[in-house]
């Protein structure tokens, strides 16, 4: 073999290496003692978590203090995880548990009324909900992708919710997960996350009618 | 009678809106599929709401993703360090590698305080034992090795016991004649000078050396004494994996010994990496290092560096070793003010 193919032979195995190991091999190496792996499980996850906490808190700072906490926990606690759930729903639990518990300490005591809320809007942010709301054909992402001004109707409505139904929600539609992984981040029962996912869609909707009235 | 039917009707609701809404997540039984497909269809006010979930669903869904801050893993790296977070497991932290990537983190903040301390006596030392001979020393034979092509750059495969390293230091000093001197002595008191090549410029003098682990590690031993002299140490590595050079800036002796140690390539640009974002952090930090030596962490705090030798005869013990061993090592250091 030439040097030239012992490089790519190599580098091809390296990139294999580096995309191919799942969570599990991963969090395995780390226990071995390569602080690499976990560096990876790092890099990999940091995203999504710090957008559902970031959904979930709704300030930059705090999202970005609770996913750095979440992390550091998950580190300390990794020679406890047994892997009966896998890490992915394991972190997301950690996650989920510190910002839930974040929001209750840190409850905000101002709760604006719906009317307050809906004067917040300008007649044509609120009439491009009403559109998109009294549409009666089936909806479109394109178009919801085209209305950024329904992008922060929709975070504020989701404000609205209760943490726990805006976590149930935010698994659901924006993380994607199943209702029995919800059930297993949230530690609930599988009856528990479709009442509570059901009902916070209902208040969501409430509330984005009474914004476009 | 009234209040009942009332609760009835709210409840049968909330049957609806949970069909609904576990509906369109696809998470029906089939049979409860059915029977929402069958209500549906017989009652218009029931498809629409089903349309008005599925746009609620639709707008949450939308919103865009955020991404994290680029700090993250530093601040979790940081985070563990500060706070020893070490896996808790049966044995010592220390045996652990990852124990030791972080209690590696609290060394290198001791080590940096330990060079300082350790170059202002080494220059004392110097300075009264050789003032004179090491800014006349001869050169080290100059084999006009031309400068590395990017076939030079890049890490030989592993096909060999001995891992190859590929990578360059790059030196600031405003006494460039001093260093470059004290370099070319250290080079040939560990017998290297058949395993290099430099090249003399008015601002900057280049080594290329080709040695073994062995033959650099004890070149860099050598070479800790003059880390106070100088303005800047970095440490390019260069890497294939990630189709760039990992830099460590404000690199010591002990973390280029480290890195080119490691046993894997992966490990080692990972642990330049880690090295990379904890010299960083020492930077940010003044006074850190100072108190984590004071605190007992990292080697003894008096390793006076073996003093240079200014004349007579050069020790030749390692000649056999160097000369026999695999060089694998190819590191460019320029030398620069």
């Amino acid at each position: 073999m030439t040097e030239a193919a012992n490089i790519d032979a190599w580098r091809q195995q390296a990139l294999r290496d580096h995309f191919s190991v799942g969570d599990a091999a991963l969090v395995e190496r780390y226990r071995q003692g390569d602080s690499a792996a976990l560096e990876r499980l790092v890099v990999k996850y940091q995203n999504r978590i710090y957008n559902v906490v970031l959904k979930i808190c709704a300030d930059p700072d705090d999202a970005a203090e609770l996913t750095q906490e979440t992390f550091v926990k998950i580190i300390q606690n990794l020679h406890k995880f047994e892997g009966r759930s896998g890490f992915y729903t394991w972190a997301f639990r950690i996650a989920v548990n510190l910002t839930l518990n974040y929001c209750q300490r840190n409850a905000r005591l101002t709760v604006r009324s719906l009317d307050a809320e809906q004067e917040q809007y300008g007649s044509q942010e609120r009439q491009a909900l009403k559109d998109y709301l009294s549409d009666g054909s089936s909806p479109d992402a394109a178009v919801v992708v085209q209305r950024k001004e329904l992008y922060e109707i929709a975070t504020k409505a989701l404000m609205r919710l209760d943490e726990a139904q805006r976590a149930v929600v935010i698994l659901r539609d924006i993380e994607g997960m199943s209702y029995a992984r919800i059930a297993e981040v949230l530690d609930i029962e599988l009856g528990t996350v479709r009442s509570r996912l059901s009902r916070a869609r209902s208040r969501l909707r409430e509330v984005l009618e009474a914004i476009s009235r | 009678m009234k209040e009942d039917s009332d609760m009835d009707a709210y409840a049968y609701e909330g049957r609806i809106d949970e069909l609904l809404s576990g509906f369109i997540d696809d998470e029906l039984a089939a049979r409860q599929r059915t029977e929402v497909e069958r209500l549906i269809a017989r009652d218009p006010k029931i498809e629409r709401r089903l349309v008005q979930l599925q746009k609620c669903r639709m707008l949450v869904g939308s919103l865009p993703c955020a991404e994290a801050p680029p700090q993250i893993l530093q601040g979790v790296k940081a985070s563990l360090a500060g706070t020893s977070a070490a896996p808790a497991q049966e044995e010592p932290a220390r045996n652990q590698p990852a124990g030791r990537i972080h209690l590696l983190g609290r060394r290198m903040l001791s080590a940096a305080a330990m060079i300082a301390l350790v170059g202002i006596l080494a220059g004392v030392i110097y300075t009264i034992v050789a003032p004179e001979t090491a800014l006349h020393q001869p050169q080290v034979a100059v084999d006009h090795q031309p400068p590395l092509g990017t076939e030079m750059l890049k890490p030989v495969p592993d096909t060999s016991a001995a891992l190859a390293f590929s990578g360059r230091l790059e030196l600031k000093t405003s006494a460039l004649a001093e260093v470059a001197a004290i370099i070319n002595r250290v080079i040939e008191e560990n017998d290297l000078s058949d395993s290099i090549g430099d090249v003399r410029e008015a601002n900057r003098r280049i080594h290329y050396l080709r040695c073994s682990r062995e033959g650099l590690n004890s070149l860099l031993a050598d070479l800790k004494g003059l880390w106070p002299n100088l303005d800047s140490a970095t440490m390019f590595i260069d890497t294939e994996l990630y189709g760039r050079q990992v830099t460590v800036d404000a690199v010591t002796t002990e973390q280029i010994g480290e890195i080119i140690d490691q046993d894997s390539y992966e490990k080692r640009i990972e642990l330049a990496k880690d090295l990379g974002v904890l010299n960083s952090m020492a930077e940010r930090m003044p006074g850190g290092e100072i108190l984590a030596a004071i605190e007992g962490e990292g080697p003894s705090l008096m390793t006076i560096p073996r003093p240079m030798i200014t004349g007579g005869e050069l020790p030749n013990a390692k000649l056999t070793s160097e000369t026999q061993a695999e060089k694998t090592v190819r590191l460019t250091i320029i030398v620069s003010r």
